[in-house]
């Protein structure tokens, strides 16, 4: 009944759909390279997702509906970084969102922006680890350790924690306008781990980091649009760790140590 | 993949997207930006029109420019150096390691600021000009 | 062919561990599933164990008698010995690789109280221990030269003749199968908590290197012994960390009483995890659970915002995203999930894989992490043993295959093996049959739930027994809808659940003869431990005409079997 919906769900798609049937409807990206057809998408109607997860929706599809629905997925409580999607353009993860928070009855699912795709929501990360290991993402500790641990102020290791808690998803990369437009931009990722190790005072080649990451490819490439941050599924602010970044390099520019 | 990177995606994707406040702060500045640029080479010809052409022309053309839909042109201008120049700063701020993690409050802090002004210019700009 | 002189077949903790010791004298490679960073070592959240001794003293025998008694006495002693001994080197190694250990106020590596241990023991990094150590040890593989393969799906061991000699493996990317031809392997390929329907576990732990082992005529030990994790995120299974008791938080029932005063009076919510779990069970089975139904809460409102955010901040994060709560202010509701199996793949202290009861050496295959039974947790594991267990047995088992392969070289790969891949993958992919796959695996998960759980009889295990073989024959019978052959993840997931049904029938068959009441396995209608005739390993095989048992001593050294109370 029209008159029993609040002004909040004078929505046009909420009042057609979600008011009166509960229903939503996913519009999948599909694409097989070895069937050389051109990308398509799929829809598949749900009608009940009160609980359910992204992740749990694209499960029951595949067991349910179109056992033919490519897509990674793995530990679904967060922390393997699989299962990073493109959903209403918003990169998140798939497991840790439900599908009710996004307020929609039509939701878009397409692989992450910006890589190579290799099939349905599946994309070729190798761009991305490419981008990873060339930032040396290893803590280089060439002196001698001593015989127990090394010892680390609390401080110290605050400065860290937030960056070392990366998952490696790719969702902050590859929500990133740069690195669409820029294929050799390092990208927010690569330069999150960098400023991991650049803030750990257990690594010893901090001028080496610095002079990998000062250049046009690297943090001042990076247009602070904070898209990155915005995308990230565990909350880090990648944005601000290539601000950190640049903040060092400056300052050790100031006092002559680059 | 063909058509998965490159200028055409860019726009494609920064206008699909949810305008997030960075984003919308991030294409502000490219939109500010070509306006000031744009602006600058119609002041240049203007300039170099009143060279050319000395005598009447100038006084003419400064009629010209103070007329209301000329007032409100540079109006929009100042909207834009405004946008523009503040949202400059707030990015400046994160170059120095400042407020990152408050780039949304600071850009909705920047853009009252530019408001205000533009505000004020139009009293101003009114008030001279006997609009009230 | 693909010829590498060591394969590492699983990029958890445990395989790279190994991969990063073994590279530096071999030409190595890894093959996985997931990417590595994917693993489920990740997911690990509270912590690391070693007699460090950095927040009050400990010695590696308080250790060493904490997790022989946490196993009920069926750890073997001298296994042991060697983990507790070793453990604080370990620590120290992975720090020096950059693991990014939480600090004590003098910038020591803290450390925290955990069920079963007596003393603060748990060397942690927030919630997030796990993640820590598997993105260092990955890391540090990178200036290696490691050849890593990603995605790649083991389908067999080439075992002939006692020797291994190397893998056959699924490309996902391209659906091609391939050889993988060497002078070693090194299984490390995780648990199996799939099996079940509620569960901490991946999706993607299947127990497939148990169903390659099996499928090699070689045979699984103590595969009874499944661990429930107390403290599992109600309807998801999800874990939230142990660490969560050990900062302080209370477990209470629907009445909102700590019920552990009843289970176990003196070390309360930090008892071990089988003792807790059966604790929740009753309570549950007695009407007692949240709003009469099978949860019960775990509180940590009396924590405080600060110390949930610095300690627990995943915890709060996982109890927000996935049922709505927040610990700071509510109570999170909570069931027994299936977390670990404390069986696996029997092996020596060395990780030298043996083949028989009487530790027969499989020459060229070792086994390390989850999918390995040494046995170090006997019928039960205390938690921040596993990463332990797999950062140490990991390291061990590379040093035992750089000493193998002083003297070992290429011996011929068999090639009905790799014909038998190429088989077995192109039956799925084709298959046609009237039963679906994934309704196969949540009957087997269903069953096994219900009947093969925290609390076990005679009679729900001869009827899961029967379910299993059920199961194992409608497989037979199964239909794939797709036939691509780039990323095709309905074939790799049917191949598991095959793993599944293998291995789960030794499960239930193990824990049917098991008459007795040990650590994790709890027979209702065998009360009370019986030391007189179970304190032994169950070695099983797989054999044509059904399962056989043979049976080891358990190896006791320095501590003799005693009650076990909390």
């Amino acid at each position: 009944m029209i008159t029993a919906l609040t002004l909040q769900e004078l929505d046009v798609e909420n009042v057609v759909l979600r008011g009166v049937i509960d229903l939503v409807v996913f519009r999948i990206f599909r694409f097989d390279p070895a069937r050389n057809d051109a990308p398509t998408f799929q829809t598949y109607d749900l009608p009940d997702t009160a609980g359910m997860t992204i992740l749990d929706a694209l499960i029951h599809i595949k067991e349910n509906m179109d056992s033919t629905l490519s897509f990674r997925r793995s530990c679904r409580s967060a922390i393997c970084g699989s299962c990073a999607i493109c959903a209403n353009g918003k990169n998140l993860l798939a497991c840790n969102t439900q599908v009710n928070d996004l307020k929609k009855v039509r939701i878009t699912l397409e692989p992450l922006p910006g890589f190579p795709m290799m099939r349905d929501l599946v994309v070729d990360w190798e761009p991305f680890f490419d981008q990873y290991r060339s930032v040396k993402p290893y803590m280089v500790a060439r002196s001698t350790p001593p015989e127990k641990e090394r010892i680390q102020d609390q401080k110290t290791r605050k400065a860290y924690d937030e960056a070392a808690q990366c998952i490696m998803c790719s969702a902050c990369t590859s929500s990133c306008p740069v690195v669409w437009t820029d294929g050799n931009y390092l990208g927010p990722a690569a330069l999150t781990k960098a400023w991991r190790f650049v803030a750990d005072d257990r690594d010893e080649i901090t001028r080496e980091r610095l002079a990998m990451v000062n250049n046009e490819e690297g943090v001042w490439r990076c247009h602070t649009i904070f898209r990155c941050t915005d995308s990230c599924p565990k909350k880090i602010d990648t944005a601000g760790s290539i601000e950190s970044l640049r903040k060092k390099i400056i300052w050790h520019q100031l006092t002559g140590r680059i | 993949m063909a058509g998965h990177s490159g200028l055409g995606y860019y726009l494609r994707r920064v206008l699909r997207v949810s305008l997030e406040t960075g984003t919308m702060a991030h294409l502000l500045h490219r939109v500010t930006g070509l306006l000031i640029v744009v602006y600058l080479f119609l002041h240049i010809g203007a300039m170099s029109y009143t060279y050319f052409d000395a005598g009447s022309g100038f006084d003419d053309l400064m009629a010209t420019f103070a007329s209301t839909p000329f007032l409100i042109v540079d109006l929009v201008l100042f909207a834009g150096v405004m946008i523009h120049g503040l949202n400059g700063l707030r990015i400046m701020l994160f170059d120095m390691g400042y407020f990152s993690r408050r780039q949304k409050e600071l850009f909705w802090v920047m853009m009252a600021i530019a408001a205000t002004s533009v505000l004020i210019a139009t009293w101003l700009v009114g008030a001279a000009h006997g609009w009230w | 062919m693909k010829k590498h002189d060591v394969i590492i077949v699983g990029g958890g903790l445990a395989g790279l561990r190994a991969a990063w010791k073994v590279s530096e004298v071999a030409d190595t490679a890894v093959v996985s599933k997931l990417h590595p960073l994917r693993s489920h070592t990740g997911a690990a959240q509270g912590g690391i164990a070693a007699s460090l001794g950095n927040e009050t003293p400990d010695s590696w025998e308080e250790h060493m008698f904490d997790t022989v008694k946490g196993s009920d006495y069926l750890g073997d002693q001298n296994a042991i010995e060697t983990l507790v001994k070793e453990a604080p080197k370990t620590i120290y190694d992975l720090e020096h690789l950059g693991v990014a250990f939480s600090r004590t106020e003098e910038g020591k590596i803290a450390q925290r109280p955990f069920g079963g241990h007596q003393k603060p023991r748990s060397c942690y990094a927030a919630d997030w221990t796990g993640h820590t150590l598997l993105h260092t040890v990955y890391e540090q593989c990178i200036p290696k030269t490691i050849a890593f393969y990603d995605e790649w799906f083991a389908l067999s061991l080439a075992v002939r003749d006692g020797v291994c000699r190397g893998i056959v493996a699924l490309d996902i990317r391209t659906g091609e199968v391939e050889a993988f031809h060497s002078k070693a392997v090194i299984l490390a390929t995780g648990g199996y908590g799939r099996a079940f329907k509620i569960t901490s576990n991946a999706l993607a732990n299947t127990g497939d290197g148990l169903g390659m082992a099996l499928r090699a005529g070689l045979p699984l030990e103590d595969m009874e012994f499944v661990q429930f994790h107390p403290t599992g995120l109600y309807r998801q299974g999800i874990l939230l960390t142990e660490g969560a008791r050990g900062e302080g938080g209370y477990l209470v029932n629907g009445d909102g009483d700590r019920f552990m005063r009843n289970y176990a009076p003196e070390k309360m919510e930090l008892a071990p995890r089988d003792v807790i779990s059966r604790a929740e069970q009753t309570e549950i089975d007695q009407g007692r659970g949240g709003e009469g139904k099978d949860f019960v809460y775990l509180d940590l409102r009396h924590l405080g915002e600060a110390k949930i955010n610095e300690k627990l901040p995943q915890l709060r994060d996982l109890a927000r995203s996935f049922v709505g709560v927040d610990p700071v202010k509510d109570l999170v509701p909570i069931q027994p999930t299936a977390h670990y199996s404390m069986g696996g793949i029997p092996t020596t202290v060395t990780g030298q894989v043996i083949s028989d009861e009487k530790n027969a050496p499989v020459t060229g295959l070792f086994a390390a992490g989850e999918c390995a039974c040494i046995s170090v947790h006997g019928a039960n594991r205390l938690g921040t043993n596993s990463l332990l267990d797999a950062a140490l047995f990991g390291h061990k088992a590379a040093v035992a295959t750089i000493e193998y392969l002083n003297e070992a070289d290429f011996h011929p790969f068999p090639e009905e093996v790799m014909i038998e891949g190429v088989t077995r993958v192109k039956w799925v992919r084709e298959a046609n049959g009237r039963e679906s796959a994934p309704k196969l695996r949540h009957e087997l998960q269903e069953t096994m739930t219900q009947k093969c759980g925290v609390f076990r009889d005679r009679e729900k295990l001869e009827e899961c027994l029967a379910k299993v073989k059920e199961l194992q024959k409608r497989f037979d019978d199964i239909g794939i809808g797709d036939r691509s052959k780039s990323f095709n993840t309905e074939v790799t997931e049917a191949l598991e659940t095959q793993n599944m049904l293998d291995f789960s029938e030794i499960i239930v068959y193990g824990a049917m003869q098991r008459e007795e009441c040990r650590g994790a396995h709890w027979r209702v209608d065998h009360p009370g431990r019986d030391d007189e005739n179970w304190l032994k390993h169950t070695i099983a095989f797989q054999k044509e005409d059904g399962i056989e048992l043979r049976y080891k001593d358990v190896v006791i050294t320095r501590y003799p079997p005693k009650e076990r109370g909390y």
